[in-house]
């Protein structure tokens, strides 16, 4: 049975972030993770592609081709349905948090403990 | 490129064989390329600070992501371990060469006895280390082999949150 409360990894996370603002290489996914987290979570090359790699494996991303002259080195990703899904589902989580942590910081002191 | 994109770049092409297999094959040359052109990135916007910093960031990775993966392969573990029993050995023989009472000088002919056999110990050992490394090899082939079988078997059977 699946279960969706699991948090993604930051990793997973960041890339499934930068892919859900179009396709890009893994250097774009580099940048793009760091300017989403403005500056605060780097991704490296080892961990940015056992997580591309582990992505690719579950079906949440794809490769797909690049432009006509992009570097042959270079692969291109895309968020497939099942990665945005999932994507869609720890933002949803992510707001459930921190709307449940404004209200805890709403009531009155008293009445927290 | 300057010597010092140069030389980082030949120094993480040498790191990535320290990469578990299937990353490499699938993925190394990917790697390779973003390693150089995020370190051109930030040796053009912070210089030799921001050479630091990545590799400070690719250390830290190595540690994390290679390096246990590497230690544990028996291709290095067989080694290691026929090394520290012939340490071992030489250590057990060290009680025979070393003086029967305090004030007393050690047998000459015990440390010659021990000394030789020190030199000759690894001399022995070493092709039958060179063998063992090679089926070590072999084995963790097979075994990656089967492992990589076993988790493509299973794959399809575990919640996708596992696999992240």
């Amino acid at each position: 049975m699946k279960t969706y409360d699991q948090p993604l990894q930051p990793a997973a996370f960041f890339i499934l972030f930068a892919l859900a603002t179009g396709d890009k290489h893994g250097y774009g996914i580099m940048q793009e993770a760091r300017k989403l987290s403005e500056n605060r979570f780097t991704l490296g090359p080892a961990t940015l592609y056992t997580t591309v790699q582990r992505l690719l494996r579950s079906g949440w991303i794809e490769e797909v081709p690049g432009p006509a002259d992009h570097d042959p080195r270079r692969r291109y990703y895309h968020l497939a349905k099942q990665g945005r899904a999932a994507f869609q589902r720890e933002m949803e989580r992510m707001e459930a948090l921190v709307r449940k942590s404004k209200a805890l910081r709403s009531r009155p002191a008293e009445s927290r403990s | 490129m300057s010597d010092v994109l140069r030389l980082s770049s030949r120094i993480y092409a040498q790191l990535l064989n320290f990469y578990p297999e299937d990353l490499r094959c699938g993925h190394g040359a990917e790697m390779a390329l973003v390693f150089d052109e995020d370190l051109a990135a930030a040796q053009r916007d912070h210089g030799m600070r921001g050479v630091l910093r990545v590799w400070r960031w690719t250390a830290g990775e190595f540690l994390r992501l290679a390096l246990p993966g590497w230690i544990c392969s028996p291709a290095v573990r067989v080694p290691v371990m026929s090394i520290a029993l012939s340490a071992g050995m030489m250590l057990a023989m060290l009680p025979g060469i070393l003086p029967n009472g305090p004030g007393r000088p050690p047998n000459p002919r015990a440390v010659l006895y021990g000394l030789r056999f020190a030199l000759m110990l690894p001399l022995f050992s070493t092709p039958f280390i060179c063998a063992a490394s090679f089926l070590a090899g072999r084995g963790a082939g097979l075994v990656s082999l089967r492992d990589a079988i076993e988790a493509a078997d299973g794959y399809d059977d575990l919640p996708q949150e596992r696999l992240i």
